[in-house]
């Protein structure tokens, strides 16, 4: 069986390389059509749901007993929670093995890359006190690359012409406090 | 007799010059806030309350309910045009009305969206104006057996609703459940799942898992595709307006959702999601013809727009009957509202219809203002509105990011819950990739800890007896319902064909 | 007598603009979102110190979660010395702090003044056999786990109240059957559809219904009676439990005496003023003002009280 599996795995990830060549992370990502081919991704579904299972048990298990009129505690619900993702996730395990997931279009890696990386560095930026306007101009030029905009400047402009308006918008308009960095306390200091 | 004079009365107030402004631009607002994912209505009165005191108590509860209703339709046109439902009244909204707007029918469901909310909102307030006091009686007599028994009929349904995989979708469902447990459980102040993160104390707001699961995970997924996105989308093809035959098709979806708005609008349950759902798996149930077709081939169905969109605007009505006669907020929104008239030193309660009743039916009146304004505004804005389709995707997308990032932390003033946000957005495009159904996990968010929480109530007043979840009738009648709801129609098919089946042999 | 009352008008209208006035920038934290009743005092502050043109500038922050926790946690690390940097509390903190186990307390910063409170009622449907905190009392001691309580959340100023009654009944407050309701109104639908045998909240969450004859008070922890409401205090009952839901302001750690005295100047002049009267009337919330000193000692009576009855209570350690 094992090796069944290798072979097909292999065939998959050799026909993805003549398409596409920069998509060879994982060969699963182009296996699984529904003809029985076994899906790792799906096992791995599954065995991520059984370590949430656990997890939430883990936690659950830890709450001290406090006497309820109810008989039971906060710690009811999470049991039974953790027990139906135990079930769910043995079905899961089953139709992964089956190959019961639909087939999965190649994954653009390129472009997933560019949003998470684009909201990774907001949030970095905010924390770092850059304030919003240059964390949200960052943003949004890379979420324009990630749809395959490559006119940087043009993004970067868009992004931070936007940003601004919103900030005023939003901070003058209605109030609202956004995180403030130097370029915020200088259009404060201006509009004063 | 009295109760139609002070309406007019009311009308006359409503219908100033000056209070048809504030109508227009609470409208305005709101639509404009509504689009926005992760800011609602509730938090733009919040942040308008202090400077509304300047307009008096009839002119900014006039913007109030502009904002209020303006707020659900701008969460109807991103849910419909770009999946990406801001409020979760809305989320239902997005299912088919997305998929219209896929196949260029986006202008349709937008018209079906805006005439429904009108709908929804004309007739309940009509039902508020009418029978609030019986409706508070139903509430009050609502216990805990009762709830629970509601969010099993919620539960039941929405589950059967997406049934395309069992498992898929219970497996949602579950993620959801796990989802409304993190933070502080209400009835002992244990911090749950929270691994000693102060911020995850909390309960996560909704605004995030919706926004993360839907906004963010849908701009994930589009990423992830190897498809040119500079080609243009085509915004429309065929007619964007509405004609003739899909307003027949709405109707009778209209009626069902004002109806079910109307009727868990007063209930404490946490506003317009139940209804929505209810409305939804109720249009998927009954549809036939054309809409079946819509509905089984994944085009988009008309009624799967025209019912939830009715009874959230009817829900909103109805929210404001315990509001109005108890002081009991219901909904986020209507918290506010409250706020809004304690600012004027009013406190609604059983009086405030004697004492104030001008203002009272000032605002019921301005309500079909509000109303009348949102459809007048909104319908020949349809054009325009779809032309955001035709912004280069891009930048649509990234707008779209920028939006609903923007919204998360001013709402939460923490760039914490933009960690949050990125969990729940890969959690949302995995689930997207696998074909895991989201509308279950947000079900799963918000109604796992009611449910919870209203069984260990009831079970807390019965000191641990659980035989009251079956000793009252209404619950049992819930009960009835719910299994009807999800077994009645195999039952009939079942009943049918050995019908059929006896014919033929005969 | 008169000496004292010029010097009076002379530190008003001399002092006042040039030892506290025109401050030229403030920043008040609200550690709650948008709309709670922090922020709606940290606003109501911030639209006073500008009509009265106190200060010149004001921004308010808004940092949800966890009880005020983490917006106090965030306002110590970040605001320690600033002398323009508030923040705006109240008694619900004292109690997250101990059930959250938060790393920062309230002698982590500059307690200013408190500035606004509201008194908890207990109250029971119009029909219900209990009619006073004696009658209460005996039920409770008859059967503890019948009578049961509809509040705000765990650990909260409402069980805070309802455990002082039990323990001023002689009950273990442990024992009470309290069930939590997300807030007020929510408990006031229990009490009406008479699901519950007392309710208890703050008094503004049941005054409608209490004018209208549809509750009853069974008493107020107030220390003594209210002009707004004609019922008993627990106190004249006999029992004594006294809760006060108050609101404060506070000042940065590690600011010099001298700014904390113009903070406090600044703050002093605004409770005093019209302004301020007219927007606590309008909102309903008593003005409990108790400034410096005293509301220091006062807050750390408080934390060590509250310590207590949330031990006995069975919220903390």
């Amino acid at each position: 069986m094992p090796a069944d599996r290798q072979e097909t795995a292999g065939e998959t990830r050799l026909s993805a390389d003549q398409s596409a060549p920069e998509v060879r992370l994982h060969g699963e990502d182009e296996v699984g059509q529904g003809s029985g081919l076994r899906d790792l991704a799906g096992l791995g579904i599954a065995a991520g749901l059984f370590a949430l299972a656990l997890v939430i048990y883990g936690d659950a298990s830890s709450y001290p007993v406090r006497r309820s009129y109810a008989q039971f505690g906060p710690e009811i619900f999470p049991y039974i929670i953790a027990f139906g993702i135990v079930v769910l996730a043995g079905f899961t395990a089953v139709i992964a093995w089956r190959g019961g997931f639909e087939a999965r279009a190649r994954l653009n890696y390129s472009g997933l890359f560019w949003i998470v990386a684009a909201i990774v560095t907001e949030i970095i930026m905010l924390f770092a006190g850059t304030g919003f306007i240059a964390a949200s101009t960052v943003l949004f030029a890379f979420s324009a690359r990630a749809f395959g905009q490559t006119t940087h400047l043009l993004n970067f402009a868009i992004g931070a012409v936007m940003s601004t308006l919103l900030f005023l918008l939003f901070r003058y308009g209605l109030g609202l406090a956004l995180p403030n960095g130097p370029l915020e306390r200088s259009i404060d200091l201006l509009l004063r | 007799m009295d109760t139609f004079v002070l309406l007019l009365d009311g009308l006359a107030t409503a219908a100033q010059p000056m209070n048809l402004m504030f109508a227009l631009l609470g409208v305005m607002l709101g639509t404009a806030v509504g689009v926005m994912p992760g800011i609602g209505p509730a938090l733009t009165v919040a942040l308008l309350l202090p400077v509304s005191l300047s307009f008096g108590a009839t002119g900014s509860m006039i913007m109030f309910a502009g904002i209020y209703y303006g707020g659900m339709y701008g969460g109807a046109i991103s849910s419909i045009l770009l999946n990406t439902p801001g409020e979760t009244a809305s989320i239902m909204t997005a299912v088919e009305g997305n998929r219209m707007a896929k196949r260029g029918a986006g202008g349709k469901a937008l018209g079906a969206a805006a005439i429904g909310s009108f709908f929804g909102g004309t007739f309940a307030t009509m039902g508020l104006a009418l029978i609030a006091p019986l409706m508070v009686a139903v509430a009050l007599s609502f216990g805990t057996a009762e709830y629970f028994a509601l969010m099993v009929l919620s539960f039941m349904t929405v589950s059967a609703a997406f049934g395309g995989s069992v498992t898929r979708g219970l497996t949602a469902l579950f993620i959801g459940l796990t989802i409304g447990l993190v933070g502080t459980d209400k009835l002992t102040g244990q911090v749950r799942l929270a691994f000693g993160v102060p911020e995850m104390s909390d309960n996560i707001s909704i605004a995030i898992v919706a926004v993360g699961l839907f906004a963010i995970g849908e701009t994930m997924f589009l990423a992830s595709q190897h498809i040119n996105h500079k080609t243009k989308a085509e915004a429309v093809k065929g007619s964007v307006w509405l004609n003739w035959t899909d307003l027949k098709r709405c109707i009778r979806p209209y009626i069902r959702g004002t109806g079910l708005g109307f009727l868990f609008g007063p209930l404490p349950t946490g506003g317009a999601e139940i209804p929505t759902f209810l409305s939804y798996t109720t249009e998927k149930r009954l549809a036939t013809g054309e809409g079946r077709r819509d509905f089984d081939e994944g085009r988009g169905a008309i009624e799967g727009v025209a019912g939830p969109e009715a009874a959230n605007n009817a829900s909103a009505a109805g929210t404001l009957i315990p509001l109005l006669t108890l002081g009991l907020p219901t909904s986020a929104t209507a918290a506010m509202m409250l706020a809004g008239f304690q600012q004027y030193g009013l406190q609604p309660g059983p009086l405030l219809f004697t004492n104030n009743a001008e203002l009272v039916w000032g605002l019921v009146a301005s309500l079909f203002i509000a109303n009348l304004m949102l459809v007048v505004l909104n319908v020949p804005f349809i054009g325009i509105w779809v032309k955001l389709l035709t912004i280069p995707r891009p930048w649509l997308y990234a707008g779209i990011l920028t939006f609903a990032t923007l919204g998360i932390v001013g709402a939460q003033g923490s760039a914490f819950a933009l960690i949050l946000l990125l969990g729940f957005g890969l959690i949302g495009f995995l689930m997207r990739r696998f074909g895991y159904p989201l509308a279950p996990a947000l079900v799963g968010a918000i109604l796992g800890p009611l449910a919870e929480e209203q069984l260990r109530r009831g079970l807390m007043i019965n000191r641990g007896d659980w035989s009251f979840l079956v000793t009252s009738k209404i619950a049992l009648a819930i009960y009835a319902i719910a299994i009807l709801a999800v077994f009645g129609p195999r039952i009939w098919a079942f009943l049918r064909h050995r019908g059929v089946a006896r014919t033929n042999r005969a | 007598m008169k000496k004292l009352g010029i010097a009076a008008l002379i530190s008003a209208t001399l002092l006042a603009p040039t030892a506290f006035a025109q401050m030229s920038e403030l920043k008040i934290m609200a550690p709650a979102g948008p709309g709670g009743g922090w922020d709606q005092t940290a606003r109501t502050i911030q639209s006073t110190l500008q009509t009265e043109g106190l200060v010149a500038n004001i921004q308010v922050e808004n940092v949800a979660g966890a009880g005020g926790t983490i917006g106090l946690q965030q306002f110590v690390n970040r605001s320690s010395g600033d002398p323009t940097a508030t923040i705006v509390g109240g008694y619900v903190m004292v109690g997250a702090i101990i059930a959250n186990a938060s790393p920062v307390g309230l002698s982590d910063i500059t307690p200013l003044a408190r500035l606004t409170g509201e008194y908890v009622v207990v109250v029971a449907n119009a029909d219900s056999p209990i009619n006073t905190a004696e009658d209460l009392a005996n039920a409770l001691r008859e059967d503890v786990g019948a009578v049961t309580w509809a509040g705000g959340s765990a650990g909260g100023v409402d069980h805070i109240a309802a455990g002082q009654f039990a323990k001023a009944a002689g009950v273990a407050p442990e024992e009470i059957n309290y069930i939590p309701y997300a807030g007020g109104g929510e408990a006031l639908a229990a009490i009406l559809g008479g699901q519950v045998s007392v309710g208890v909240s703050g008094f503004s969450e049941f005054s409608a219904q209490i004018e209208a004859g549809a509750l009853k008070v069974i008493g107020i922890t107030a220390p003594e009676r209210q002009d707004y409401l004609d019922a008993p205090t627990f106190t004249e009952q006999g029992f004594d439990v006294e809760v006060q839901n108050w609101r404060m302001i506070a000042a940065a750690p590690g600011i010099t005496d001298e700014q904390k005295a113009t903070l406090l100047g600044t703050i002093e002049t605004m409770a005093a003023s019209d302004t301020w009267a007219e927007a606590l009337a309008t909102k309903g919330w008593v003005n409990t003002f108790l400034a410096g000193d005293d509301f220091a000692a006062y807050l750390e009576q408080e934390i060590a009280a509250t310590g207590e009855i949330l031990k006995d209570l069975g919220i903390a350690e």
